[in-house]
């Protein structure tokens, strides 16, 4: 509980450090909708799911961008998110493919999921359509609990919002 | 190093993304070619060199995002 206090504080402060910044400049902050399939490494009972998602991203350099999720589960009846820090590691002015790689802060509301931790993540992007649907991306994610050794994997569908 | 290596390194199968992939391509042919597409992705090189080069320029833009100085970009991976 503690541990969680103390992320959101820091989450709140590095916010707030960037915000004045971000709202004076285009293109830094984005949304997302989407859904996604989602499959989990040693959490019984939950083995999958199919989970609508909203997702919120800043990019405040080529690199390095701020991002934070969220996703219910349909079949399980839970919501899990996480926020944190990714790196982008493959050619930053492609706008149609990107691999990145990062931490976040992962919570959950249901046991099987818990406890909340720190995970390492990798996450691929890809526009398939960029001219008939710019806003559209296939998304792919594989994640390692820092805590309890427990991976997972999501591969979805997202519509970006510009903000 | 490629991009499915890399997956693999970090205990996710890109294997298993790349039977999914094709698995939705039998259901909606309509795709294949997409979906072929962003398999091939899988192997596109990730090397040594372009990593040191991302870790080399992060002092440089942490301390630019410090200032204010920010330099967005469009990264479909960040909607993931």
């Amino acid at each position: 509980m503690k541990g969680t206090i103390l992320y959101l504080l820091f989450a709140l402060i590095a916010l707030a450090s960037v915000a004045p910044a971000a709202a004076s400049t285009n293109g830094v902050m984005s949304a997302y909708v989407g859904a996604n399939g989602a499959w989990f490494v040693d959490a019984n009972p939950y083995q999958a799911d199919f989970e609508p998602t909203a997702a919120l991203s800043a990019s405040l350099s080529p690199h390095i961008s701020l991002v934070g999720s969220a996703a219910w589960g349909v079949c399980n009846s839970y919501l899990r998110g996480g926020a944190g820090a990714r790196v982008t590691v493959t050619d930053v002015d492609n706008p149609d493919f990107s691999v990145g790689t990062g931490i976040q802060y992962r919570i959950a509301s249901k046991a099987a999921l818990r406890p909340n931790e720190w995970a390492v993540d990798v996450s691929m992007g890809y526009r398939p359509l960029p001219d008939q649907y710019p806003a559209l991306s296939l998304v792919a994610q594989g994640w390692y609990g820092l805590d309890t050794h427990r991976a997972g994997a999501a591969v979805g569908l997202r519509w970006r919002i510009a903000l | 190093m490629n991009v499915a290596e890399f997956l693999k390194l970090i205990g996710f199968s890109a294997e298993a993304l790349a039977d999914f992939l094709r698995a939705i391509a039998i259901k909606v042919p309509e795709l294949a070619t997409t979906v072929e597409e962003w398999i091939a992705k899988l192997n596109e090189p990730l090397t040594a060199e372009n990593l040191a080069a991302v870790l080399a320029v992060l002092p440089t833009e942490l301390l630019a995002i410090l200032r204010g100085q920010l330099e967005p970009r469009q990264h479909p991976s960040d909607g993931a």
